[in-house]
């Protein structure tokens, strides 16, 4: 803290209130410094290598998973020092439990559920590939519902559905979440034929979802399989976002650690940083060889 | 997905910009350094990835 303390350019306000901030967010410590260069360089460059990460790992990088089977906690540890933007996963982390705990596949999480479908659909002649409007109902006695789709002669074509459902749980680490129906005729006799497939998940229930519970270590795998390295090198961009951001507390704390840095560059040999650095008094430190030099005489 | 060896260019720009961010308060002698420390990075790895071209050849 010496040497923004001796230095008046720099004003560090409140220190420890700016480091907080600078903890939740990225630049925002050194914007409530009014160090708006800063706050811009930590800003762009830490959050952008944290939702670079995201991006590329399909919002599953970071995760809070901590059990007998697995444990993230120094990887997330990493990840957190980013801030409010790691936080989600603490919340998922406890959404995602009870809703492994509750979930019931045959049943809707409301009323209603309207969506895009994408998968297959087997109507007695093997599965073709399918894509349209679903929209299903739950009943007292079941869920009921239509499947709208582009027919192969161009006009639209609709079923019926009813009965058993399989839908995959809320709070999910995927963006698809998986569906099974069956469909029926007009009468509501349930035919020789179905559809299977997936509706997007909301983003909010998939983001910072941790990847697999006890006793299901589906996810990850399924992660590892679509993702590969990819989802490797988007787990180190977010611990490196972390990382870089201690750096960021710490200035937003202590002031920069080589003073202001307009003292006139030495030119050549020796550690540049070391010979930047000004004492408290403003002038430079002398250097060893001269030191002993003028203690000997 | 690009080859993953790119990614170090934007790595290594955001790393010494803050770095040296951290270290000075001045914008010019920010830019200055991270330029330069950029530049090291980028010679360091091309060394590194020399010899280790000439090991694996």
């Amino acid at each position: 803290m010496a040497w923004a303390m001796q230095d008046r350019r720099i004003q560090l306000r409140n220190p420890v209130l700016a480091a907080v901030l600078a903890f939740l967010l990225p630049g925002l410590g050194h914007a409530y410094q009014r160090r708006f260069f800063k706050a811009c360089v930590y800003g762009v460059c830490i959050l952008g290598t944290f939702l670079a990460g995201m991006a590329m790992g399909d919002w599953q990088p970071v995760y809070y998973r901590w059990d007998s089977e697995h444990s993230k906690i120094l990887s997330y540890c990493t990840q957190s020092m980013v801030g409010l933007p790691a936080m989600p996963a603490l919340v998922q982390s406890r959404r995602y439990k009870d809703d492994c705990a509750t979930a019931n596949p045959s049943v809707l999480d409301g009323e209603t559920l309207e969506a895009e479908f994408l998968g297959q659909i087997d109507l007695g002649n093997g599965p073709q590939p399918v894509q349209g409007d679903l929209s299903l109902k739950q009943l007292e006695t079941g869920v009921e519902g239509e499947f709208k789709y582009a027919a192969e002669d161009g006009g639209t074509a609709a079923l019926r559905l009813s009965g058993p459902i399989t839908l995959e749980q809320k709070v999910y680490p995927s963006s698809k979440r998986g569906l099974k129906c069956t469909v029926v005729t007009e009468d509501g006799r349930r035919v020789n034929a179905g559809l299977s497939g997936s509706i997007p998940r909301s983003f909010f229930d998939y983001c910072e979802v941790p990847l697999g519970a006890p006793g299901r270590p589906e996810p990850l795998a399924e992660v590892h399989g679509r993702l590969g390295k990819q989802f490797d090198l988007a787990a180190i961009f977010t611990w490196i976002a972390g990382l870089l951001n201690v750096l960021a507390i710490w200035d937003a704390f202590e002031g920069p650690a080589y003073g202001y840095g307009d003292e006139p560059e030495e030119s050549s040999g020796g550690d540049k940083d070391q010979e930047d650095k000004p004492n408290p008094d403003g002038a430079a430190e002398p250097k060893e060889g001269q030191a002993e030099e003028s203690n000997n005489a | 997905m690009l080859e993953p060896t790119w990614f170090v260019l934007p790595l290594s720009v955001v790393i010494a910009l803050v770095y040296n961010t951290s270290r000075y308060e001045s914008p010019q002698r920010i830019l200055q350094r991270s330029g330069r420390m950029f530049l090291l990075i980028l010679l360091g790895m091309g060394i590194l990835y020399g010899a280790l071209l000439v090991l694996a050849v």
